[in-house]
């Protein structure tokens, strides 16, 4: 009995009742607050092996492998399931950068059983909007790092940022100190730049928390006054020198 | 190497969750070089109004 609005036992059944018959070797959720509840009820229920917010997922040879952080996010830690058929995985969300190419799937349907769910939805609440801008979809980002100094100096590269059409960024210390707001922070415990094309390390030095939400981009340009910053290793274009000094430089080609 | 990823994916008010497009993202990419398929499960009262959304190349059906 599938229903309009998310129900727990009913989304459990069907996905329960589809992994009966199909076998497969894994399922993925996204990682949410609706498979919060029953993704790990599913793999309970089913005997799969399973794991929670992952943020990698491949095959080792023949055998599943899924990536968590944990430690609170210091340590990356691999999962495998021997001998389990099936895996229950969750997928952290802003990781994986959505598919564009469209393809032609085959379409068939599936009867869900029916479940008297326990639940009823009774309205929908548009959640607040906290953030100032959404960077998980900017396409070109300039972001600072503590190499920016103080907090008199972050507007200067916000209007540089804003000159070029960039959307401003920064590493967590700039988020930790108020200078910018949390939104705007890049990594694992902020966001992940997904649609970014260009981005304009400046004074970041590229610790592995930092990369994680941006190594992915195409175009990493690295602005850093130390030429053995970790950011110039995974950088396209580096700029050893100081970034008040490159931004002048910018202004005045741009300006 | 035999057993498809299944992909569940959710929706609100009618519209795919954008974390749906990443877990099918995920699974494209796991699925890379093997010989797995790729399905996407829309539970919902009118599945078919998701077919659109989660037809990306690399999904079998
Ligand atoms: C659980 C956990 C989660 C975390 N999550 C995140 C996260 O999501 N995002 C994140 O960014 N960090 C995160 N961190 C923090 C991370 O470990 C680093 O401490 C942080 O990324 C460092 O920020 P930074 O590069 O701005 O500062 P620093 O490491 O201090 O680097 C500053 C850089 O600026 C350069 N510099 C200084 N002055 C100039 C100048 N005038 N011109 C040019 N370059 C200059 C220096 O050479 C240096 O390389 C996390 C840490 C933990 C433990």
């Amino acid at each position: 009995m599938p229903v309009a609005s998310f129900q727990s036992d009913v989304y459990e059944a069907a996905v329960l009742a589809l992994a009966e018959a199909r076998k497969p070797a894994v399922i993925l959720f996204p990682h949410s607050v609706d498979t919060w509840g029953y993704a790990p009820a599913v793999a309970m229920r089913g005997g799969f092996g399973c794991a929670t917010d992952v943020i990698d997922v491949k095959y080792d040879g023949g055998d599943l492998v899924a990536v968590r952080a944990v430690y609170a996010e210091k340590l990356h830690m691999e999962v495998d399931f021997p001998e389990r058929e099936t895996v229950v995985l969750t997928v952290r969300t802003n990781v994986f950068k959505p598919t564009e190419a469209d393809g032609s799937p085959a379409v068939s349907e599936f009867a869900a059983p029916q479940t008297q769910a326990r639940t009823e939805h009774i309205t929908y609440i548009e959640p607040e909007q906290t953030g100032d801008v959404d960077i998980s979809q900017a396409e070109y980002m300039l972001s600072v790092g503590r190499g920016v100094g103080e907090e008199e100096n972050v507007e200067q590269f916000k209007e540089l940022a804003d000159s070029l059409g960039f959307t401003l960024g920064c590493s967590r210390p700039i988020a930790d100190n108020g200078w910018l707001p949390k939104s705007r922070q890049v990594g694992q415990s902020g966001k992940t730049v997904v649609k970014c094309k260009v981005y304009v390390a400046m004074g970041i030095s590229g610790s592995v928390q930092h990369m994680a939400g941006m190594k992915h981009v195409p175009s990493i340009i690295a602005i850093n006054k130390d030429a053995e910053a970790s950011i110039f290793t995974i950088a396209k274009y580096g700029v050893v020198g100081d970034m008040f000094e490159i931004a002048e430089e910018l202004r005045g080609h741009f300006s | 190497m035999t057993g498809e990823i299944l992909v569940a994916v959710e929706h609100r008010q009618g519209a795919l969750s954008p974390a749906s497009l990443e877990t099918i993202a995920a699974a494209i990419e796991l699925k890379g070089d093997t010989d797995r398929s790729i399905a996407v499960a829309v539970i919902a009262e009118k599945p078919d109004d998701f077919v659109a959304q989660v037809s990306k190349a690399g999904v079998d059906e």
